[in-house]
């Protein structure tokens, strides 16, 4: 895949370059790309007060992790019920599987699955029975459904556990049961309204195992998340804000987009004037921005084709590098940098 | 293809919910448990007739004593006479501080005021707040007073009446002077036959005013109340026949008198006249020893009710409110559970989770009411089975009849389950839901016939009380457990009909909300 973006390089004070609002251009490098879900321009409005989601357009490639990044109240869970068909758009169109979202019938909701932020399965039932419900919920025949029922528990880890009631699990256990009966009936599309929310890091990191070997097997998810970090697990990352569209992309693309391409950290024994313009004069160096006295920070929109360049530009002016090390910023960083220059952002 | 899978998704739920409530010991503990436990405690503590506490007040005499005991006789009915006062201010004084229940009077003047051909009063004092026991109250004052009439009667009438041995000097004087007149007759002695024929003749006189005083039923000349449910058969009426007897030996009497002018003393028409005038006395003398046989209780208390109940099994409290209780429960049970299992779903938030899933509304509700269904019916058999042998409700014909309980439970409970369904689709939360429900439970005691009867409210509360399904379920269960006659199909038949409507209603305000979802 490929990002282009214009951008206009120059010094700051803010950590990152500044960029203009981005005008994204998604197009996938894969020659066919099978969209399981779709959406063209939705909007939704409750009564009349102000959209919950604006003129929102994406695409979901089949086998895709696709993360739908924003604050909270930014949109995501409505843009969800969107396209599971709970919620019907007042504008645009949303489809799943090639079919109007909230038109979807039974054998097609067969095919996706739905994993909602809070544990809402039944605490007076033990963990093989709460499983077992979702599976015929779906249809499964007792006999079929018995293997997968195993290996769902087996894949979160809880098949030990089968004979506890669900009030007894912790809250960790209890997200992966409810990811277990996600995925029981084997769907090809996931839905997860934010998953990992509240959960401590290190089981917040296994979930994401779990995604990523789900994804491995062809399933597709959609998945809501506050997470910023959690981007980057992501095949292709939207961030919402206040129900508009700020980015769309993969992790990297989004950085891109953001930071306006390569930043290498330079680190000299002073950083003068002078320099500063030395390197501005260097092709390929779109911005620079004075770290401290010793150090500065280089956007380049190619660090393999711009790094040889500044380091011979800086020896003919004889002046000492002390370190070079490419830096590549947190998607904290970057989502914090989309939210400082959106401008509805810093009108409210 | 679909309907197997859509069998697998009610099958879910059924198992889901009974799961549910298996899984919780304490539940099935109190559902089984407490009803039974609120029956056994009822039936052994229930004593059905109410004593109250009572203070006589006598005339302050010397001659009068204030000893309960020798009052036994009088404390009857529901007033237990435990003090005899002569102190009506400090009795009522008692009454006011709680001490008592009631206070009955008997004034100094009572006597007086009889002979002065008043009604003489017993006051009699209460302090009651509940509708239901001063109504007693003041009924039994007055089936008090009934009583002590009737004493008052009987010895009256005991003292007076005529007693049989009377009756049948009257009759052997009558049967003498005819004696006398026929051997006057045989001698041909006219003027000594004419003194025993006026003497007769004023014997019979006797006879009839004494006929004319018996305050007996069918003595009167105007009865028409009485005339009208209790005809007087002219040939069985001992009364009128004496009068017959009376009249036919006076006519003869006086045939025997005209015979004497006309100077014939003992033709054969005259010896005719006298054989018809023993013949009256004889069977007048078997009549009025008839009459004066008739104790003067069943004067006073000519007619007394025999009511006999054709219900197959011994009436008591316990027999009548055991399988409305169970009803009751179950209709209560139905619609909490229904109700609040709907509502949890949406406030859970499983509700979005079956709107994704591919499953009905009607799949779910269909699971759901199955699965109470078969739960709350065993339910009602195992509480009948128990009422049964453990606390002797009885069940006549339990052998044939026992299919009728468990249909008129299954009835009950489809029409409740179908209120349920009802109820959440109006309540938005938990809370509501329970008090929909105890609302529902409140209206099935007040307002069902379990323990006001119906035909004491007006038309519109009755067919108000159609709706609810404890009227038909409490009535036809009764029947069925405690009568062998067969069972009125209608009481079945409105049930299944509310049920339905409850259900249809219920599920068109499941499916809405599914619907509103989308459309919000």
């Amino acid at each position: 895949m490929k990002t282009e973006t214009e951008v206009v390089g120059e010094a700051t004070d803010s950590p990152l370059p500044s960029i203009e609002p981005p005008v994204i251009e998604v197009t996938s490098a894969a020659p066919v790309v099978e969209h399981v879900l779709k959406m063209q321009n939705v909007t939704k409005q409750f009564g009349k007060n102000e959209p919950v989601v604006k003129d929102l357009s994406f695409e979901v490639a089949r086998g895709q992790i696709f993360c739908l990044l924003g604050p909270s109240g930014s949109g995501k869970s409505t843009t969800m019920r969107i396209l599971t068909g709970t919620y019907q758009p007042t504008e645009g169109k949303s489809t799943v599987f090639g079919v109007v979202s909230h038109r979807m019938n039974q054998t097609l909701r067969e095919r996706l699955s739905y994993m909602p932020q809070q544990f809402v399965l039944f605490p007076e039932l033990s963990v093989y029975q709460n499983i077992n419900f979702m599976a015929s919920v779906y249809g499964m025949s007792w006999f079929s459904r018995r293997p997968y029922i195993r290996e769902a528990l087996e894949l979160v880890e809880l098949w030990d556990a089968r004979r506890k009631l669900a009030s007894q699990l912790s809250g960790g256990m209890r997200r992966r049961l409810a990811l277990a009966c996600a995925l029981v009936h084997q769907p090809e599309l996931i839905f997860m309204d934010e998953p990992t929310a509240g959960i401590d890091p290190v089981l917040r990191a296994r979930f994401w195992e779990h995604f990523e070997a789900m994804r491995d097997k062809g399933l597709t998810i959609f998945v809501t998340t506050q997470y910023v970090t959690e981007a980057d697990y992501c095949d292709m990352v939207a961030i919402l804000n206040q129900g508009r569209l700020l980015a769309l992309g993969t992790p990297e693309e989004i950085r891109q987009q953001v930071t306006g391409g390569e930043i290498i950290d330079l680190t000299l024994n002073e950083v003068t004037r002078p320099i500063v313009q030395i390197l501005r004069e260097v092709p390929g160096v779109l911005k620079t921005k004075r770290v401290s006295d010793e150090s500065i920070r280089l956007t380049v929109t190619n660090s393999g084709e711009s790094l040889p360049q500044i380091v011979s530009a800086l020896q003919q002016n004889e002046v000492e590098i002390v370190s070079i090390t490419p830096y590549r910023p947190t998607f904290d960083e970057i989502f914090v940098q989309l939210m400082e220059q959106d401008p509805v952002e810093a009108k409210s | 293809m679909w309907i197997v899978k859509a069998f697998i998704r009610v099958l879910a739920f059924i198992r889901k919910e009974l799961l549910g409530v298996l899984r919780q010991p304490r539940l099935i503990l109190g559902l089984l448990v407490g009803p039974f436990l609120i029956m056994v405690i009822f039936g052994l503590t229930y004593e059905g007739t109410v004593k109250y506490n009572t203070i006589l007040v006598v005339p302050d005499r010397a001659d009068v004593s204030t000893n309960p005991a020798d009052y036994h006789e009088f404390s009857k009915q529901a007033f237990k006479l435990n003090i005899i006062s002569k102190n009506e201010n400090q009795a009522i004084n008692s009454l006011n501080l709680g001490e008592a229940d009631v206070v009955i009077v008997v004034k100094e003047n009572s006597l007086d005021e009889i002979y002065a051909g008043r009604n003489a009063d017993f006051p009699t004092y209460y302090r009651n707040m509940n509708p239901v026991q001063a109504n007693y109250i003041e009924y039994s004052s007055y089936v008090y007073a009934s009583e002590l009439n009737k004493v008052i009667l009987r010895e009256i009438l005991a003292a007076n009446k005529p007693n049989p041995q009377q009756s049948r000097d009257l009759v052997t004087r009558m049967q003498d002077s005819t004696n006398s007149l026929d051997k006057a007759m045989q001698q041909g002695n006219q003027a000594e036959a004419r003194i025993h024929v006026q003497t007769s003749l004023a014997l019979n006189e006797a006879a009839r005013r004494s006929l004319d005083s018996l305050l007996i039923p069918g003595n009167g000349k105007s009865q028409p109340t009485q005339q009208k449910i209790m005809p007087i058969n002219p040939l069985q009426n001992s009364t009128n026949q004496a009068r017959a007897d009376l009249d036919n030996s006076e006519k003869n009497l006086k045939g025997l008198e005209q015979g004497f002018n006309q100077g014939d003393t003992n033709s054969a028409q005259q010896r005719t006249r006298l054989e018809g005038v023993k013949q009256s006395n004889t069977a007048l003398g078997q009549k009025l020893d008839k009459l004066s046989n008739i104790p003067a209780g069943v004067m006073v208390e000519p007619i007394r009710a025999a009511a006999t109940n054709l219900v197959n099994s011994k009436i008591g409290y316990l027999n009548f409110f055991g399988p409305a209780v169970i009803i009751l429960l179950i209709q209560h049970l139905a619609v909490t559970l229904l109700a609040l299992s709907n509502v949890r779903d949406r406030q859970l938030g499983v509700l979005e989770i079956y709107r994704i899933a591919p499953v009905r509304p009607v799949q779910i509700l269909f699971g759901k009411i199955l699965s109470f269904s078969v739960l709350l019916v065993v339910l009602g058999a195992i509480l009948i089975g128990l009422i049964n042998q453990l606390l002797g409700i009885p069940f006549v014909s339990l052998e044939t009849r026992w299919p009728l309980a468990l249909l008129v439970v299954a009835v009950t409970v489809y029409a409740s389950v179908g209120l349920g369904v009802l109820i959440a689709g109006v309540a938005r939360t938990e809370s509501q839901a329970v008090q929909w429900s105890m609302i529902l439970l409140l209206a099935s005691i007040f307002f069902t016939g379990f323990i006001l009867p119906l035909s004491q409210f007006s038309p519109y509360l009755q067919y108000f009380s159609y709706l609810l399904p404890m009227t038909f379920g409490a009535a036809s269960l009764q029947q069925v457990m405690l009568d062998n006659l067969p069972l009125d199909f209608t009481l079945l038949a409105i049930p299944l009909a509310t049920g339905t409507v409850y259900l249809l209603a219920g599920l068109f305000l499941y499916r809405r909300q599914f619907v509103k979802l989308s459309k919000t």
